[in-house]
């Protein structure tokens, strides 16, 4: 900013004395907003503050800057998303070929590899049978969640589970919405009309921008067909370079790290599917899922919900994006984000990189060390219900 | 440089305050319209530590003395920045000693930008030290006035009601502020040339 030339020589000086003690950005972040919103909302009950948030999933704080809705945001970096999310409270169905083995819940002679759980994946999702929805109805999705946040004096915890509940439209032109246990309530945009708010949680007050309709369990744009969903996710159209920032324990100073393009085919899977919860386009994400270079089979692994799980994981810029699957069914658990060893290497840029900035990770103090959970969620339930709201 | 940069439609601050009373969701017109203007300012005055909790106590104490808000006054940006520098109130402390400590650092090693911004920036760092020094010295009263001017570029009169003190007071407390960033300022000279000029 130029100097004020109207204000006396003091006042000038103060005022560029104060220009390096700026933010660096041009907005808050973004997460303030739905504190003091939420805080609004709630105000005639308790009227407290929801404390800062400070380790989010890669995604969130910039959900209002690239337009996503909520539960994406959440699941904006989620890796590999496959299996059915149907039934998978309970009793799922077994799937219909390939035995393997005799599991049990922990240290199973599971399949061989990443690629096993996956094609295991793929059949259970496919022999789901696919409901009838209507366009105007909803896909309701009960989940779990869990997430790491940060208090005012700087210690991170890890809080939840939260019971979620989220309506995504069947057709992708009808506003959704997200509910959890704390109250908090988030209307998702629909696209109507080719158009749609810009920001996930004011859309009454920010502009509208192109879109397109993205169906909850319609597949117009996903393809079904593995082939063709992997081209889809490695959209050759893009040619831009993405980035996540990052802000290291203990550092004030951020980081942009290169996204690699398998990383960007991943989280655009994991985007695509917490939208889209058709079996067929499940089952063709999870035999994509196994084309895509540096996935990794993980024993162990436990969901937002506690259960117990087998994980496909790819792991990038300092977190372990796991698929969690049950171990016995191969149906699609959850998804968890895990802090994983991260050096920056190679040159830091603290201004705007020459790309595209996909996520956004601050790390607080005392928290990033590798095994430390950034966000879970687990599928509890999915129905189709008639309206947004609606239980069923 | 103007506060309200996203406005979408000519409602005025307090014809949405009033909808406000009714619909609490109207608020979040007022948050998108003043968040950014009012957490710069709080980010400058106590750093990124501190600023989204001042900034979030400020507009839910807005929200809550909504229905004592003077619905004569079209912008409610003097109003936010009152109730905002009470919030800042509480980090007085913190504030003087962050101030304190960047009297105490050293000028930054590197500067970066377009060459007429770095040579500006070259000037003022030769009075960074004593100017850090100067607000920390200065009253709790007095620096509100000087820096609701400088940084959050308010008129007197708009100073004079964000603070509900006469005019008059906002004058003599600017122009002690004023002196004392003079003295503290003491042998440097910030602009060079600029006492020939005068």
């Amino acid at each position: 900013m130029t100097p004020n030339p109207t204000l006396p020589d003091e006042l000038r000086l103060i005022e560029e004395f104060g220009e390096p003690l700026k933010p660096t950005g041009a907005h808050p972040p973004a997460d303030l907003r739905h504190r003091v919103m939420h805080a609004v909302r709630r105000d005639r009950s308790r009227g407290r503050l929801l404390p800062r948030t400070a380790t989010w999933p890669a995604g969130a704080r910039l959900a209002w800057r690239i337009g996503a809705p909520a539960a994406v945001a959440a699941t904006i970096a989620a890796g590999l998303i496959a299996g059915n999310t149907a039934n998978v409270a309970g009793n799922a169905p077994a799937p219909p070929t390939a035995e393997p083995g005799t599991p049990t819940p922990t240290g199973t002679p599971a399949p061989a590899g990443a690629s096993g759980v996956l094609q295991l994946a793929a059949q259970h999702a496919e022999a789901t049978p696919t409901a009838d929805a209507r366009g105007n109805q909803f896909v309701y999705v009960e989940s779990m969640e869990v997430r790491s946040k940060t208090t005012k004096d700087g210690k991170t915890r890890v809080e939840g589970p939260v019971r979620v509940r989220t309506w995504l439209s069947v057709d992708g032109t009808r506003d959704g919405l997200v509910t959890d246990d704390t109250g908090a309530r988030t209307k998702l945009s629909g696209c109507r009309d080719g158009l749609r708010a810009e920001t996930i949680d004011r859309p009454d007050t920010t502009p509208k921008v192109p879109c397109t309709p993205e169906p909850a369990y319609q597949h117009t744009e996903v393809p079904t067909d593995p082939e063709k969903l992997l081209a889809y996710l490695y959209d050759p159209r893009d040619t831009r370079d993405h980035y996540a920032w990052i802000l290291e324990p203990g550092s004030r100073k951020g980081h942009y790290v290169k996204i690699s393009e398998h990383q960007r085919a991943s989280m655009k899977r994991g985007k695509r599917l917490w939208q889209t919860h058709s079996p067929a386009v499940h089952g063709a994400a999870s035999r994509a899922a196994a084309r895509i270079p540096g996935v990794e089979l993980r024993r162990g692994v436990t969901d937002a919900a506690g259960r117990a799980g087998v994980a496909v994981t790819r792991t990038d810029a300092g977190v372990r994006e796991e698929l969690v699957f049950d171990p016995r069914t191969y149906a699609f658990l959850g998804h968890n984000s895990i802090v994983a060893e991260f050096r920056v290497t190679g040159p830091e840029h603290t201004g705007q990189p020459p790309g595209v900035v996909d996520s956004i990770r601050i790390q607080a103090k005392g928290s990033g060390k590798p095994g430390d959970v950034v966000q879970k969620w687990a599928i509890l339930r999915t129905a189709i219900v008639d309206r947004a709201g609606q239980r069923p | 440089m103007n506060a309200v940069s996203t406005e979408t439609h000519a409602d005025t601050d307090a014809a949405i305050i009033q909808a406000s009373l009714g619909d609490p969701d109207r608020f979040a017109v007022i948050y998108d319209r003043y968040a950014a203007t009012l957490y710069r300012y709080a980010h400058q005055r106590v750093g990124a530590e501190s600023a989204d909790d001042v900034v979030a106590e400020a507009f839910l104490a807005a929200f809550r003395g909504r229905g004592q808000y003077d619905l004569s006054r079209p912008d409610a940006r003097p109003w936010l920045f009152g109730i905002l520098t009470r919030k800042l109130a509480s980090h007085h402390r913190k504030e003087k000693a962050r101030y304190r400590a960047m009297a105490r650092a050293a000028p930054d090693g590197v500067l970066d930008g377009p060459a007429d911004e770095v040579a500006t920036r070259v000037i003022a760092d030769a009075a960074r030290r004593p100017l850090a020094a100067a607000l920390a010295g200065l009253s709790r009263g007095d620096r509100d006035v000087l820096l609701l001017v400088a940084w959050g570029q308010l008129s007197y009169d708009e100073v004079a009601a964000a603070l509900k003190i006469p005019p008059g007071t906002v004058g003599s407390r600017l122009n002690r502020a004023r002196r004392k960033v003079r003295e503290a300022l003491g042998g440097v000279d910030p602009f060079g040339t600029s006492e020939e000029e005068r």
